[in-house]
């Protein structure tokens, strides 16, 4: 297995045999045409069977690659569909020159079928076109009208009329039976073939050095009038994919733990993490789709499996903020998306909701269905949580509490007020880490489970209006720095 | 949202049309409630400042002269024509009836009618220039709380309660007091109506049950209603017969809570004293706002409350201190009371009258002093929710008539006070007949930012 994990490695190299032996079987058919007696059909064929072997161990090593050296992704699978193509129509090509009968037979069987299929989408064609005809002229019918008129009252315009229609309808008779009756000639096969065989060739070329070299390698430094006059665009693929958002949040997260493997001094399986157009054009990257990209597949794998990255014993794990920043780049959010979606958020509350993995609907659908409980995100896309328990009845809370753990880190305002909490209830909250605002209002708080909740570090609004608290407040607030709100229990008149 | 979502949403969808049972609203916005809910949202469309909000509306339009807005010009000009300043009216100016200082901290110039609210306004926020598209109260009102000028559009609290829902399921999400007009769901699913309950007397009627019905027979009757109407629902995709069955629930689950939650008598007695309930004069205003508090309290989205009788065409000198002074001590009250509990960093109170009055004196021609309906300038008072404090905003001309800097509109109002619950009024629609509706009327509205903190 590591032989062929070993071999595959070699594609690179193999694939230039086909790229340089399929152009000069193309430079000899052309020089056949003006010196027959130089290049005889011999010598055509040779060179177009070694570029046909060349091409079968090219597509060999390239399978190997995908299945011994882990490359795979729909650029993979695309690149590879068009190889099997050109090697297929390689074969075509010199099949003609090496087992002509046979050939001649199969050809005129595809070119009886080409005609039939080619004569019902020619009637097809007519049988519409006839129809919008009749349509336009039945639209037109006013415009008809008054050139009617006009040329009864105007002769001279009638008479022009009259002969340019005259001549337009021959013109149009000659397109018509032009067009009416397809000939197809009898092609020289080999020649078309062997063109077809280049450009497939060329695609696929094309398409491997994109995921080795980048996706814009050909064009990338091409002069800006030249590109504009050819409409290249470059990143074409790739602009969906906010590259200011890579700088700024994504490339942080890889300097960190990637590079020093898939960097500018080693790259590892040819993958290369340190730029943006490294990362898009690996092929490990899928826009939209991010549990469909074999990056984010090893990044999210346990920390025990041998395909996992970082590699365990590297010591640069990856924290699940980070995964969170690398799924919301993948799920196309740009700075400005997130911004917007955001909905105008202080920036810290900005980080810290891109630091957190995201929370799906059905998650907060599940959470939602527990009676009495409301669960919103503070804002569409960000999935900081605005929790409700108050209404959930007792018998009912611990399950509540405990679907509750699996988003803990996302909880951001907390709303307890009025409920009475079991002590061991009580204790879950204190895994709720960002929580931010907290309403106790009319709970059975008390004072050692106050104490417990000064680890909640980001806290800054708590409610403890109506409730048993004695505690002063310059107490609590030395106990919780955090506060800048604080609500305790007071009368209307005290104030 | 996931794509397979999405496809199960449409194929539920498709179900739907293909049955020739697909409602004719239809719910546009990704859901991710629980199975009962509507909260049409999953979050917020910006970030919430308020959760809550409570609507006084001073029916008949306050007189800005008699409590905001001091204009020396009118002093100047009192008793005559103003038509050499303007050409549009023959009637006289009439001043400011009373006396006008400096206020709290930030100095706001109000009126002697509202000592209680001179206490609480360094809190407020007084928007000077509210415009309405009607000078008649019925269409005025209709504007006022649906954006449209006929009744049968939704009132923004259903607009709020289809968004947000009510946090308590035992409560309502938009409940009215003090009145019933203008809470309709109008096209929006019939659960999210408002419910009216009379603060005096009992709540709402048939609360009890016949003695020969047991608490159990009912309850088994109404679970079986509502869940017929789940599966006719879930089969038709149709919103008003799961509206049904939530009516009924709601209904049987409110025959428990209300009672409890409108028993004012488990208010303590200085709370009575603050909100005015041991007063006739205030008691009315009183007795609602403190309603409004416990049922803000208890997880109610949206409470509108209903203080009529402001429309002084005549008698101006006489009832405006009586309305002035039913409503002083209970807002002022109601203000102090949320901000003590902690209420009012996300409980937005808004009071507003339909539109504002002139500066001519229309009582002259029945005798005493009165002032007729000008939508072109009116008084709103904001307070809590992320409001800004001790503010005013907006400028009128010298005569206090028409609105020369910062109009707001009754929609700039509406769209603003969704903003505070974190609702985009662009993005709050549903569709209706080939149309999208908004809760902010027909065109353009900004949300006026500047009124927050």
């Amino acid at each position: 297995m590591t032989y062929l994990a070993f071999l595959s490695d070699f594609h690179p190299v193999a694939v230039h045999f086909p790229i340089a032996l399929l152009p000069l079987a193309a430079l000899l058919f052309i020089y056949r045409r003006f010196r027959p007696d130089a290049v005889n059909n011999t010598l055509l064929a040779l060179v177009l069977w070694l570029a046909f072997w060349s091409c079968v161990v090219a597509v060999l090593l390239g399978f190997g690659n995908r299945y011994f050296n882990g490359h795979s992704g729909e650029a993979i699978d695309a690149h590879a569909r068009i190889a099997l193509a050109a090697t297929l129509l390689v074969f075509v090509t010199v099949a003609q020159w090496s087992f002509p009968t046979a050939t001649r037979q199969v050809m005129s069987f595809g070119r009886s079928l080409c005609l039939f299929v080619w004569r019902i989408v020619w009637r097809v064609v007519v049988f519409i076109g006839r129809f919008v005809w009749g349509l336009v002229r039945f639209l037109l019918i006013p415009l008809r009208v008054l050139v009617w008129l006009s040329r009864r009252l105007f002769p001279p315009l009638d008479r022009a009329l009259s002969a340019t229609k005259t001549a337009l309808v021959s013109r149009i008779a000659v397109l018509r039976s032009a067009i009416a009756r397809p000939v197809v000639p009898a092609p020289n096969w080999a020649g078309v073939s062997l063109g077809l065989c280049l450009i497939l060739v060329a695609i696929t070329g094309l398409r491997g050095a994109n995921l080795s070299h980048g996706e814009a390698h050909l064009v990338r430094n091409m002069p800006q009038p030249l590109k504009t006059l050819l409409g290249v665009e470059q990143d074409n693929a790739a602009s969906q994919l906010d590259r200011a958002f890579f700088e700024h949040d994504v490339l942080p997260v890889f300097k960190r733990s990637c590079i020093k493997c898939h960097g500018e001094h080693k790259q590892k399986k040819g993958l290369r993490l340190d730029s943006y157009e490294a990362v898009v054009a690996s092929g490990v990257v899928h826009f939209q789709d991010p549990h469909g990209s074999e990056l984010l597949r090893r990044l999210l794998l346990p920390p025990d499996d041998a395909a996992v990255m970082p590699p365990q014993d590297k010591g640069r794990e990856l924290q699940s903020d980070d995964i969170g920043v690398v799924i919301h780049w993948l799920q196309g959010h740009s700075l400005e998306s997130l911004a917007k979606a955001e909905g105008g958020l202080p920036t810290e509350i900005k980080t810290l909701a891109r630091r957190l993995p995201p929370v799906d609907d059905e998650t907060l659908s599940a959470l939602n269905a527990i009676p009495g409980m409301t669960v919103r995100r503070l804002v569409n896309n960000v999935d900081l949580l605005l929790v409700n328990l108050s209404y959930v009845p007792k018998s009912d809370r611990s399950k509540a509490l405990s679907e509750l753990a699996l988003v803990s880190d996302h909880i951001f305002h907390l709303d307890i007020s009025g409920a009475e909490l079991a002590s061991n209830e009580w204790a879950q909250l204190r895994s709720f880490s960002n929580l931010e605002r907290l309403n106790l209002a009319g709970s059975n708080i008390d004072h050692p489970v106050l104490q417990t909740l000064s680890e909640l570090r980001r806290l800054k609004w708590l409610n403890l209006h109506r409730t048993s608290v004695t505690v002063p407040e310059t107490e609590l607030r030395s106990l919780m720095p955090s506060l800048a709100t604080l609500y305790l229990p007071r009368k209307l008149e005290d104030s | 949202m996931k794509r397979r979502d999405l496809i199960k949403r449409l194929s539920v969808g498709t179900t739907g049309v293909a049955l020739g049972l697909g409602g004719f609203g239809q719910r546009v916005l990704a859901s991710a409630g629980g199975a009962d809910q509507y909260p049409i949202f999953s979050g917020h469309h910006f970030l919430p400042r308020a959760r809550r909000v409570i609507f006084i509306w001073q029916a008949g339009g306050m007189s800005p002269y008699e409590s905001f807005e001091n204009k020396a010009l009118l002093h100047k000009l009192h008793d005559k024509s103003p038509v050499k300043h303007r050409d549009a009216c023959s009637a006289a100016c009439l001043r400011p009836l009373y006396n006008f200082s400096q206020q709290g901290q930030s100095g706001i110039e109000m009126s002697d009618q509202f000592p209680h609210l001179a206490k609480v306004i360094d809190d407020m926020t007084i928007v000077k220039t509210l415009q309405n598209f009607a000078p008649a109260h019925p269409q005025a009102s209709n504007f006022l709380f649906s954006g449209e000028r006929l009744n049968d559009k939704p009132s923004l609290g259903a607009w709020v309660n289809y968004a947000l829902g009510s946090d308590n399921p035992h409560l309502p999400g938009f409940v009215a007091l003090g009145g019933a007009e203008n809470i309709s769901n109008g096209f929006l699913p019939s659960d999210l109506h408002g419910v009216f309950f009379e603060t005096e007397g009992r709540a709402l009627d048939f609360l009890d049950n016949p003695r020969a019905i047991s608490a159990r027979q009912q309850q088994a009757a109404v679970r079986q209603v509502a869940d017929l109407d789940r599966l006719y629902a879930s089969i038709s995709g149709d919103d008003k017969a799961r509206a049904h069955g939530k009516v009924f629930e709601l209904a049987y689950k409110m025959q428990s809570s209300i009672p409890q939650v409108l028993d004012l008598q488990q208010e303590p007695d200085y709370i009575h004293e603050a909100y005015g309930l041991n007063d006739e004069s205030t008691r009315k205003v009183g007795v609602d706002l403190l309603s409004a508090r416990r049922l803000l309290e208890q997880g109610v989205r949206f409470v509108r409350v209903t203080d009529g009788g402001w429309d002084h065409h005549s008698g101006l000198d006489q009832q405006f201190p009586e309305k002035a002074r039913g409503l002083d001590k209970p807002l002022s009250a109601l203000i102090s009371d949320l901000k003590q509990r902690g209420m009012l960093d996300d409980t937005l109170v808004v009071v507003a009258g339909e539109f504002g009055r002139t500066p001519f004196n229309e009582g002259k021609f029945i005798g005493g002093f009165g002032r007729g309906h000008n939508p072109d300038a009116g008084i709103v008072m904001l307070a809590g929710g992320g409001i800004r404090q001790g503010f005013v905003y907006g400028e009128t001309d010298e005569f206090g008539f028409k609105t020369v800097k910062d109009p707001v509109n009754v929609n700039d109002l509406n769209a603003t006070i969704l903003y505070a619950l974190g609702l985009d009024h662009m993005r709050l629609t549903y569709e209706l007949g080939g149309r999208t509706f908004k809760p902010t009327g027909v065109g353009e509205c900004r949300i006026v930012r500047d009124l927050f903190a």
